[in-house]
């Protein structure tokens, strides 16, 4: 009788120990899949902080460093959204740029049409809204090309998770 | 005496504790492993950032983290267009690699790190390159302005090391090494420049035997394949373009930019378990990479040559002022644009054969010289 009682004993010991071993293994699987989760994001605000040196760097739409060329611009904006899809081959998937020249004038996108008479453009725009994203903001010049001028402008690229 | 409960107690005991050392000393082994790739992939990351940094600053760096681990398995990728590049190595792979990188990694040892570009005068391609102490060592079979011209291109490639504690050094072979030429010291890539300025005489081969070090270039009308025992064997055939070839049988690859042949030099020929060398996975990535940035730059700016043009023809009034911008400059952009689509015509074709690398480069140098007329002329500035 003693013995059945100490294996009883021995049995609920070793159940005890199981379950807290699960416990832990669950507990520190969830806390991995947490710190990927927050890695993640840090890997994406990375991202999109590079992106918008390399924007504001890349020869695609600049002429020199932080200086954009708007028919540079214009003629990513004309070649449509075809052509975003092969930019998106250097600049990742989910990547946006967009450009407001800082005048009093009112906004007016460009398009094929109205160059230069014109003060933003959005390229390579997200199609579906209401995902997370990371944007970052930088004050740019802009090259006016038809009046040979020099612009401030804010350039704002970003990344949609 | 020994009771029905006591071997109970101890065969449990057994069965536990062996289930629970099992347990640690395979969670420990894998994490010795882990944490080694783990560390592997923290410092390819930082290299790939580092080759961000000096990318977007130009200011060259030393990487000194590589000297940890051997990660000569590791080479950039050029996957499919709709994927970016990545560094793959034999731990696994990082990815994006968004900006082009060519890399040299030996085992153990630092790498310099800086920017360098190819100009095709209406585009310029930058790149960042990372390469470990390097003596380059020229083997010119002929003296030809030819040769030594492309001599000079080929040392522009490589970064200046010059004020750092990791030296990338040229020098000559002519039967035996030529090193010290620069006042007595090796010569760093402005001193060599320099020497190639001053001084011409072809070589008549190379007997030495070094290490890996070195990397040997062979210039002569006479390459071929498996010509030479060490390094790459260049063949020039017109200007800025030729034949590349290695110790290796069966290669021959067509060069058309400087970049070309760095990627050659850089890779080396150790092969990989398919028999592929990694000379032919750099010079694939480049060319793949290459070809894709220069036509989404060429479809760029022959769509802004259009508007321009456009722009400038509504604008021009000869009666009033025929030397206007306006009206000197838009049938430049229509020259430009007519070329550009050359460009992009000869882009769509593989380069592995040297008519349609020869195709290419001259498409670029007409698109070039039209860019240049747009620059004296005001259009461009």
């Amino acid at each position: 009788m003693k013995s059945q009682a100490g294996l009883m004993e021995y049995l609920l010991m070793t159940f005890f120990i199981v379950v807290v071993i699960v416990a832990i293994v669950l507990f520190l699987g969830w806390w991995s899949v947490m710190e990927m989760n927050l890695e993640q994001k840090k890997i994406i605000d990375e991202r999109a902080f590079f992106l918008l040196k390399y924007s504001g760097n890349s020869p695609y739409f600049t002429r020199e460093g932080w200086v954009l060329d708007d028919a540079k611009l214009n003629a990513v904006k004309a070649l449509g959204e075809n052509f975003c899809e092969k930019l998106r081959g250097v600049f990742g998937s989910g990547w946006f740029l967009e450009v407001r020249i800082l005048d009093e004038n009112p906004e007016v996108d460009c398009t094929y049409t109205n160059y230069p008479d014109c003060n933003h453009w959005v390229l390579c725009e997200p199609k579906s809204s209401g995902k997370e994203g990371y944007i970052y903001t930088i004050p740019v010049n802009v090259y006016r090309n038809v009046f040979r001028r020099y612009d401030i402008a804010i350039l704002t690229s970003g990344v949609y998770a | 005496m020994i009771t029905a409960y006591k071997v109970f107690q101890i065969l449990l005991g057994l069965i536990l504790s062996g289930f629970i050392l099992f347990f640690l000393l395979r969670y420990a082994s894998n994490y010795v492993m882990f944490g080694e790739s783990n560390q592997k992939f923290v410092i390819i990351d930082n290299l790939r950032t580092t080759s961000q940094n000096v990318y977007l600053s130009g200011n060259p760096v030393i990487f000194e983290d590589t000297v940890r681990f051997d990660f000569s398995s590791c080479y950039p990728a050029f996957n499919e267009p709709t994927e970016q590049p990545s560094i793959k190595c034999r731990f696994g792979e990082i990815s994006p690699l968004v900006i082009p990188f060519f890399f040299m990694l030996k085992p153990k040892e630092r790498v310099f790190v800086d920017r360098n570009h190819v100009d095709y005068g209406w585009w310029r391609v930058y790149f960042t390159e990372a390469i470990p102490e390097t003596h380059v060592i020229f083997i010119p079979m002929d003296a030809s302005d030819r040769t030594w011209d492309l001599m000079k291109e080929i040392t522009m490639a490589f970064p200046d090391t010059k004020g750092f504690n990791i030296n990338i050094t040229f020098g000559f072979c002519d039967e035996t090494l030529l090193e010290n030429i620069c006042g007595g010291d090796l010569c760093e890539k402005k001193g060599f420049l320099n020497i190639l300025n001053m001084h011409r005489a072809p070589s008549s081969g190379c007997s030495e035997t070094l290490g890996d070090e070195y990397l040997f270039v062979t210039i002569s009308d006479s390459c071929r394949p498996a010509y030479v025992s060490k390094g790459i064997c260049i063949k020039p055939v017109d200007e800025g373009i030729g034949y590349v070839y290695t110790p290796r049988s069966q290669d021959e690859f067509v060069y058309k930019d400087v970049a070309d042949i760095l990627s050659l030099i850089l890779g080396g020929n150790q092969e990989d378990p398919f028999g592929i060398s990694r000379a032919e996975k750099l010079y694939e990535y480049k060319n793949n990479l290459f070809m894709e940035r220069l036509y989404l730059a060429a479809r760029i700016m022959q769509m802004r040559a259009h508007i321009l043009r456009s722009e400038y023809q509504s604008r021009c009034n000869p009666s009033l002022n025929s030397q206007s911008t306006y009206c000197v400059c838009h049938p430049l952009y229509d020259n430009l644009y007519s070329k550009l689509d050359d460009v992009i015509r000869n882009l769509r074709n593989d380069y592995t054969e040297y008519n349609e690398m020869e195709s290419l480069k001259s498409s670029l140098d007409e698109a070039e010289s039209v860019y240049q007329d747009l620059v004296k002329w005001g259009c461009e500035t």
